[in-house]
């Protein structure tokens, strides 16, 4: 096998499968990259079972063939390599990797003993701006549980009806949904689950501009776009009823600058227990104060910033980094809230942007007791 | 699943396929059998016999330490599939679980053609061969799944259950095991019928009022016990075994001391404390000897399950002889406390639901 291929392809390629790379728990052939050339065509692979990634891209094939690389040594050399082009060299699993005055050596293993790629050929069929997905996932995958208990968690839910597909991640403690209503929507009813592995790895391996075109089929997703392709398993979908769960409107709305209340957070965060995260958020007429206490130090921290409040004095307590989270996440300049009282979670909204939701339940104070809730 | 480590070793490593692997501890650590592939069971290796045994018995045998990581990963994707048919999961093992379809299925038909779906689902998505076992009960459901293996499927129907059980020796109901065998054979009790003709007084006799009544069920293909998904741990324990036998008191006190230290790390990260603490002691000659108390309060603290196992073990005769395996167990556990309990001061997040 032989093929010339420019080092900005052969660094995309590596760059864009090495997050589906598996690990040699499961199965050694899975720590390494599948490299397979034919046409005028290259192809890397990297998969750990439940993730696959295709990246292709442009080579002169001199000798067709297919092998497969060890990653760890690959990753390490590609971003170092010198703008020229790649030659690449395979016989007998030797390979040879040379790039100008750049030559490296190293054994490689059989093609036959990776997985095959299998695509994902029928099913449910839409697509949507590859931006646009990424935003959708940006938006809620950081709520996603991180327990490893909960695994029907630990993914985001993706509810299609009529046109209009609902993403939403929660954790028990904070929901995030996003709405998301294009022309290419798909007209079918469908439920899926897709992990946050799956999604981490579309966000940072496929390309930024074009569409992505996805298609479900029972518990695989696959989704391309440009010179990728991600084929997934689905979770099994044990994912909370969201629609019981986010509550109705809050009683009380404010709208906040949002960069004024990041600063805010990060400002008074600094004097808040390591162990709650907790920050007090006090509302008065015209402003809200932001309450940081830090007891093992016996310090404090406070801030405060002008809302267009207007009713009596209350206040809530959040964890600031679930809080900040969801901030980080947005784009929009202002940030609306709604609440209701200390122990119904509060509702954070983009103004101008109506297609999230961010739903955060409250810490408890530390004076109340507990009481049962309806 | 069938030989389930050493089935993985084998999807793992392809050149180990169609030959005897033994997964377990090394011979020379006295290690133990934790699983044999079929290859190797065929030379009667089996698991939880020592590794020198077996490779005595098979000495062709290709020995591999576990991976338990790897197990645990295939274990986590085939209770995937099994959430998928329902939620009602009873893990006995990573590799072994009850599965309640009593609400998903319409019939008896029904369950078979899941059960064929189940089966190819796991080979699938992980490359191992399933036996699954369909019955009207848990008991039934088990030998079922252990009548056709590897890669088998069979089912029980109830009004089958009778006379399938029928002519089947003791020993394939769970629970009986040698000791059991050996005391029905004196009643001259050797197959399922025979178990039937003794009268329930009779088998309480022999075996306790309780076990005596449950066999007696069993017998008939009744068993009631439901599948149960969120257990509660029962008991946790902590054994090891020497390399070399050990009849030096002192020594294995400090033994204990190390095991009491792991088991109450362990109860710690459960939320867990005990009320009973026991010993065992596995003889040179492999006869076993447990002892075990029981403490007014419960407790998680390594000192004090050190200071119990301790004392339990002067009052075992020990004459010097050489003991190959030591043991400390906890048991008696109060209810677990709520996790969101614990943080300081009682600020808690609250959930969405």
């Amino acid at each position: 096998m032989k093929f010339t291929t420019s080092s900005a392809t052969w660094q995309r390629g590596i760059a864009a499968v090495q997050p589906a790379v598996g690990s040699a728990i499961s199965n050694p052939i899975l720590e390494n990259i599948f490299i397979s050339c034919d046409e005028n065509k290259v192809s890397f692979i990297g998969t750990n079972l439940s993730v696959t990634f295709r990246c292709d891209g442009e080579a002169q094939i001199e000798t067709p063939g297919s092998t497969t690389v060890p990653a760890k040594i690959i990753i390490g050399q590609v971003q170092s390599l010198p703008q020229d082009d790649v030659v690449f060299t395979e016989s007998d699993q030797s390979i040879d990797i040379k790039c100008a005055r750049f030559s490296a050596k190293m054994k490689g293993q059989d093609a036959a003993l990776f997985p095959p790629f299998n695509q994902v050929v029928e099913g449910v069929e839409f697509s949507m701006p590859v931006s646009r997905l990424k935003s959708i996932v940006r938006k809620t995958m950081f709520a996603t549980s991180q327990e490893k208990s909960r695994y029907e968690l630990d993914g985001v839910k993706f509810d299609i009806k009529d046109g209009v597909m609902m993403c939403v991640a929660t954790d028990g403690r904070r929901l995030s949904m996003c709405r998301y209503e294009g022309e290419e929507a798909p007209k079918e009813t469908l439920s899926v689950l897709i992990p946050s592995k799956t999604l981490q790895v579309i966000q940072t391996s496929l390309p930024d501009d074009g569409e992505a075109a996805i298609r479900i089929h029972e518990r695989k997703i696959q989704v391309s776009c440009g010179d990728s392709v991600i084929v997934s398993n689905l979770l099994v979908d044990n994912f909370p009823q969201y629609d019981r769960i986010v509550p109705p409107e809050g009683k009380i709305k404010i709208m906040i600058d949002r960069g004024a209340l990041m600063a805010s957070i990060k400002r008074a965060s600094n004097l808040t227990s390591i162990e709650t995260s907790m920050l007090v958020f006090k509302l008065n007429k015209g402003s809200l104060e932001i309450v940081g206490e830090r007891e093992e130090v016996g310090g404090s921290g406070r801030d405060v910033i002008e809302t267009d409040y207007d009713g009596d004095p209350m206040e809530i307590r959040f964890n600031y980094k679930y809080l900040a989270d969801a901030l980080r996440s947005m784009e929009e300049e202002k940030v609306e809230i709604e609440l209701t009282d200390s122990r119904k979670p509060g509702i954070f909204r983009s103004v101008g942007d109506d297609s999230y939701k961010y739903v955060l339940m409250p810490m408890r104070p530390p004076d109340e007791e507990e009481t049962p809730s309806a | 699943m069938d030989a389930f480590f050493a089935s993985v070793e084998q999807r793992d490593f392809p050149e180990l396929l169609g030959k005897a692997v033994i997964v377990g501890g090394s011979p020379s650590d006295r290690g133990v059998v934790c699983a044999a592939s079929y290859e190797a069971r065929k030379f009667g290796c089996r698991s939880a016999m020592s590794t020198s045994q077996a490779l005595r018995l098979c000495p062709q045998a290709i020995l591999r330490p576990p991976r338990f990581q790897a197990y645990r990963e295939a274990s986590q994707l085939i209770h995937a599939i099994f959430h998928e048919i329902t939620d009602l999961i009873e893990p006995v093992s990573l590799d072994e679980a009850y599965l309640d379809v009593s609400s998903q299925v319409c019939d008896f038909d029904h369950a078979l053609s899941m059960s064929r779906r189940l089966k190819k689902d796991i080979l699938d998505e992980t490359h191992l061969t399933a036996s699954v076992g369909i019955g009207p009960n848990k008991f039934l459901a088990k030998i079922a799944s252990d009548f056709k293996k590897p890669d088998g499927l069979f089912i029980i129907r109830p009004e089958e259950a009778i006379n399938f059980l029928a002519p089947l020796a003791v020993r394939v109901i769970p629970g009986v095991g040698p000791k059991t065998e050996q005391r029905l054979k004196i009643m001259k009790v050797f197959t399922v019928s025979d178990l039937r003709e003794r009268s329930v007084e009779e088998l309480q006799e022999f075996l306790g009022r309780k076990y005596g009544s449950r066999l007696r069920q069993l017998a008939f293909g009744e068993d009631d016990a439901p599948v149960v998904s969120a257990r509660a741990p029962k008991s946790v324990s902590q054994e090891r075994t020497f390399s070399t036998d050990m009849s030096d008191l002192e020594a294995m006190k400090v033994i204990l001391g190390d095991l009491a230290e792991m088991v109450a790390r362990r109860l710690n990260r459960k939320q867990l404390k005990a009320h009973t603490i026991g010993i065992k002691i596995r003889f040179e000659d492999f006869h076993i000897v447990t002892r075990a108390t029981t403490i007014e309060e419960a407790t998680d603290d390594a000192e004090r399950i050190a200071n119990v196992t301790k004392s339990l073990l002067e009052r075992v005769p020990l004459h010097g002889d050489k003991i190959r395996l030591l043991g400390v167990r906890t048991a008696g556990f109060d209810e677990p406390r709520d996790l969101d309990e614990e943080l300081p001061e009682r600020i808690v997040q609250m959930r969405l639901w």
